[in-house]
């Protein structure tokens, strides 16, 4: 487990999740748009400013019952990383 | 089609993925570093709501994600919040990009509530004196207001933009503590680039070497200082890079610039290079103009390419660079850029900079002359 999981991400202001094609969904955010894929938009989904790290790891996994809870993990906070590296989401703790 | 028989992965068109509409060329400011042309739209040529409404249609059927709604002043237009409600309703991400004067707590909300997603306020200096002197207005004290308000607005990603020059770098951590207190997501701190007034201005404004090398370590500082909370970007001046900047993301690769009598530019600047004409969005809808205008193809792809850019490996990662900047320096828009370093004129360029630190010359500040590019249908 990462040392965020008592921490609560949140999408920064003016990013916004939206459908483009069929079966293309995309984060907007101020000077682009990331393309969401796998589990990414689950991920998303998730983020809603009350959720913290593991609460949605445990949101997901009761989703994937099946996947392995660490992997999970580790994707969710990946991802999540990822966002926060690029001023995308913030995190405060919980 | 596009005809380019070097590349056959060329042969398809770009995805066009921003739009910039210059709204009006009135403005409230008068910055010795606009990049808006020196010969200006007047405002009875200015396009109607309804036109632009159509524009914004087309762009977001084309697949055009972001819009950016510029001027001059987009306050100037009383049909922003109505501008912003179609292209919001259209699908696309609006942002604009405004000096804030003209704006209100009230007019602030009618934008919020009519779909804006992200602000973008200008600074010109730290001190307040200062900032006056280079937007040619008394506008700072209105701006950090403005501020203030655009903080608190819960959804509206705010982005505070200040433009870095000879006459403020030494400022550059007070402006960058500014920026901050204003509670914004991003800071952008962008180099001047030199076009339109401010390559008038040039002599004023360009950076000593040591500033420059200063500058990059305050800004450094500053993004790891601020990392995860406030995204800095900055924008370095390419008279002193080894490579020249992808302007806009290459020619006719992922831009189309709209000017307020409705001339589609590839570029803002475009209109300097000789032999362009630009077709315009009363006589053509906007997947014709990315597709068929002659302006948007004189640049694209590699054809037009000289050497050392024809066989170059980052022919595809910066484009040639700048087409403007390589007419404007030498006289040839098919040149490479002379920021390069493989260009045969790259110490031009170096020489250039180097020099205008020694000379002084008064400020010429941005005026709305209205003499040509006049559209006449």
């Amino acid at each position: 487990m990462s040392d965020t999981s008592n921490q609560v991400p949140k999408l920064m202001r003016g990013c916004r999740v939206q459908s483009r094609k069929e079966d293309e969904t995309v984060l907007l955010i101020p000077e682009g748009m990331l393309r969401l894929k796998g589990a990414a938009a689950e991920i998303l989904a998730l983020v809603d400013g009350q959720r913290s790290v593991s609460q949605i790891t445990e949101a997901l996994q009761a989703q994937y019952p099946p996947a392995a809870h660490t992997q999970i993990a580790e994707e969710v906070d990946r991802f999540l990383q990822s966002l926060r590296g690029r001023s995308v989401v913030l995190f405060k703790e919980a | 089609m596009i005809e380019d028989g070097n590349n056959p992965q060329e042969q398809s068109l770009p995805q066009p993925l921003s739009l910039v509409c210059e709204l009006t060329h009135r403005c409230p400011l008068h910055c010795v570093y606009c990049s808006n042309p020196l010969a200006m739209q007047p405002a009875d040529a200015e396009l109607p709501s309804e036109v632009w409404t159509r524009v914004f249609r087309e762009a977001a059927a084309m697949g055009i994600v972001h819009l950016h709604l510029t001027g001059g002043e987009p306050l100037a237009r009383q049909d922003l919040a109505e501008l912003i409600a179609s292209s919001h309703k259209a699908g696309l991400y609006v942002n604009v990009i405004t000096s804030a004067l003209g704006l209100t707590e009230q007019r602030l909300q009618s934008l919020v509530d009519a779909g804006l997603d992200h602000i973008q306020l200008s600074l010109q200096d730290a001190d307040e004196q200062q900032a006056n002197r280079w937007a040619g207005a008394r506008a700072h004290a209105k701006k950090l207001e403005m501020a203030r308000l655009i903080k608190t607005q819960p959804n509206l990603a705010f982005t505070v933009n200040m433009v870095v020059h000879r006459q403020n770098l030494d400022r550059l951590e007070d402006m960058i503590a500014l920026a901050e207190s204003m509670g914004p997501e991003r800071i952008e701190i962008a180099h001047v680039q030199y076009y339109g007034w401010a390559l008038k201005n040039r002599d004023m404004l360009m950076p000593t070497r040591m500033q420059l090398e200063h500058s990059t370590c305050v800004l450094q500082k500053a993004q790891s200082r601020l990392s995860g909370h406030i995204h800095l970007q900055a924008v370095i001046p390419d008279y002193f890079a080894k490579y020249p900047k992808a302007c806009v993301g290459g020619w006719a690769q992922q831009l189309l610039l709209i000017d307020p009598a409705g001339r589609a530019l590839p570029c803002h600047s475009a209109g300097i290079i000789p032999g362009m004409s630009f077709d315009s969005i009363r006589d053509h809808d906007l997947a014709w103009i990315w597709r068929e205008s002659a302006a948007f193809n004189r640049f694209r792809g590699h054809a037009w390419m000289q050497e050392p850019c024809r066989s170059c490996d980052r022919r595809n990662i910066d484009f040639g660079g700048c087409r403007c900047q390589a007419m404007q320096i030498l006289g040839d828009p098919n040149a490479t850029d002379p920021a390069c370093h493989l260009s045969s004129h790259h110490q031009d360029l170096i020489d250039i900079a180097e020099a205008a630190p020694d000379k002084t010359t008064e400020m010429v500040y941005r005026i709305q002359s209205t003499t040509s590019n006049r559209y006449t249908p």
